[in-house]
């Protein structure tokens, strides 16, 4: 796979999760993030069980650890995340938790991978575009709720990195079936401890099914082996970089799709020009004009892995 | 006509024609209940599956996304347009697999390059006009039903889905951790220039159907259109004849 090719198939999984707020807009509100995650995970685990029968012999050992620490990972930074949410305001959260562009370069700084200049420069134009699209305003007291989600951020931030590394070493595949298996154990875990009743609690329609099926499909099925199988060519910034752009992605899609993201989504010439200011600092983070200054003399398309 | 008749020949590629039906009708069925046009179409996903499954095992993938169109609509759908749905799909596999190779004989179908993620771009927007003109066009000469609105919801239907996930989809199943190995046509070295010229026949008839569909036109009441699409068929025939 080349470069372009995991980018393009980055940018898929980045479609697929900012669509995923059309039907998410459809569950009822009264369903908790945990009942959702099991409920979506577990389907997608049942899908993978039909079409990868062949392949779950060869989930075992180290590889569902493995994939069980990816999950574990993913659970707590969920877990945090709804703690944050429930204390801030959403323009808030929704900046912090874009926030990964930022902790990615530093966690990888502790394992001594330097970003490059062009990873950097477009880093900066991204929180600089992150700032109107989210609506977040300077001043804004730092209670626990932004500790919450800087938390779930970082533990996010962690999970890129982590994945990074176990797919490289391991199969894409069998990791996203396994990592999926897990989130469906541990998400209703916690559901349990939340609410004990569990699945008796959700009230179940037709179009609540479709819409939890679809999630399952897109959001967690496609989207995680997909992304697997990325992360193993892709480094990890490019990786962000690319998840980045999921408030353009959203704007795009509120656009085209009207009404579908509620009525309160509503479009100012800031927010458009944010959106502008990320989608530069990602294109400036994918290339390298300033670690290469021949590189737009001599464009280079075609980038083996 | 070798080409397209092979699959029922071989036991691996009857496999497939099976294997592709499946998948078709597993992406198929959940989504019957997002209507877009109540009876007729729906969002559908599904339609990222035969350009994928065309380009990778050629006439087999075709088979398969027919059979397996025809099979899903039995879930709620079926009815006398189920015909046009059969080859409609059909078409949208077979079209890029025939394209492809008319393009890049010898090279086996990917997208790691910059010229080549252009090729199957462009290769999904014939093969989705392609479909959307025979089944809107179809449903309007044939069943006498015609809304133009259907027209545009399977071309932005196999449009979208073509390039958002089935391009992604076939980078990975192209990639070195999968060992799929594209189908390669066989007969193709013979009539390359009629199937050219056949490729500019159906490129210029579908234009000049779309370009009349947008100014109001409809075939079964504009004759200029029902020549075009006379043009459009006999391009396609040929593809399946050469």
């Amino acid at each position: 796979m080349t470069r372009t090719e995991a980018n393009i198939v980055l940018f898929s999984i980045t479609l697929c999760w900012a669509s995923s707020y059309i039907f998410i807009k459809n569950l009822p509100p009264t369903l908790s993030s945990f009942a959702y995650m099991t409920l979506t995970a577990g389907v997608a685990g049942i899908i993978f069980i039909f079409v990868f029968f062949n392949k779950l012999r060869e989930l075992k050992g180290k590889l569902l650890i493995h994939s069980g620490i990816m999950a574990a990972i993913i659970c707590v930074s969920l877990f945090f995340e709804r703690l944050g949410i429930a204390n801030i305001p959403a323009s808030t959260a929704s900046f912090v938790a874009s926030l990964n562009i930022v902790f990615v370069p530093l966690l990888l700084l502790l394992l001594k991978r330097k970003p490059t200049k062009n990873n950097l420069f477009g880093i900066v134009l991204i929180l600089l575009g992150l700032i109107p699209t989210s609506g977040v305003h300077l001043g804004h007291s730092l209670d626990p709720g932004v500790l919450y989600m800087v938390a779930s951020c970082i533990f996010m931030s962690a999970y890129i990195i982590i994945a990074d590394n176990f797919t490289k070493k391991y199969d894409p595949l069998l990791l996203g079936i396994g990592q999926m298996f897990f989130i469906a154990i541990i998400a209703y875990v916690i559901w349990y401890l939340e609410d004990p009743k569990t699945f008796l609690t959700v009230t179940y329609t037709n179009e609540m099914l479709a819409n939890i099926f679809l999630l399952a499909f897109f959001a967690r099925a496609y989207a995680y082996i997909m992304l697997m199988y990325s992360q193993k060519y892709a480094n990890p910034i490019s990786v962000t970089v690319i998840a980045s752009t999921e408030p353009v992605v959203t704007m795009v899609l509120a656009l085209l799709i009207p009404n579908t993201y509620g009525v309160t989504e509503s479009f100012t010439l800031m927010k458009l020009i944010g959106a502008g200011i990320i989608v530069a600092g990602a294109i400036c983070a994918g290339i390298s004009f300033l670690d290469k200054p021949g590189f737009l003399q001599k464009p280079k398309f075609l980038e083996n892995k | 006509m070798k080409e397209i008749l092979s699959p029922f020949k071989q036991k691996q590629t009857l496999m497939q024609m099976g294997l592709c039906a499946l998948v078709f009708i597993g992406m198929a069925v959940p989504f019957k209940v997002m209507v877009l046009v109540e009876g007729f179409t729906e969002v559908r996903p599904v339609n990222a599956v035969p350009v994928v499954v065309g380009l990778l095992f050629g006439p087999a993938g075709a088979w398969g996304c027919a059979a397996g169109n025809l099979i899903a609509d039995c879930f709620g759908t079926f009815s006398e347009a189920s015909i046009l749905g059969f080859f409609g799909n059909f078409i949208a596999a077979y079209l890029p697999f025939e394209l492809w190779h008319i393009w890049k004989m010898e090279e086996k179908p990917n997208v790691k390059s910059f010229q080549n993620i252009g090729l199957f771009i462009l290769l999904s927007a014939i093969s989705a006009l392609a479909v959307a003109i025979f089944i809107a066009c179809g449903l309007d000469v044939f069943l006498q039903f015609w809304l133009l609105k259907i027209f545009y919801i399977i071309l932005f239907n196999n449009l979208g889905f073509s390039l958002f996930l089935a391009l992604p989809v076939f980078i990975v199943l192209t990639s070195d951790d999968q060992k799929i190995e594209p189908y390669m046509p066989r007969v193709n070295a013979k009539y390359r220039k009629e199937r050219k010229a056949l490729l500019w026949l159906l490129v210029a008839s579908q234009i000049a159907i779309l370009v009349m569909l947008i100014m109001g036109f409809s075939m079964s009441e504009f004759w200029p259109m029902g020549i075009a699409g006379s043009f459009f068929l006999l391009s396609l025939l040929g593809f399946i004849v050469l």
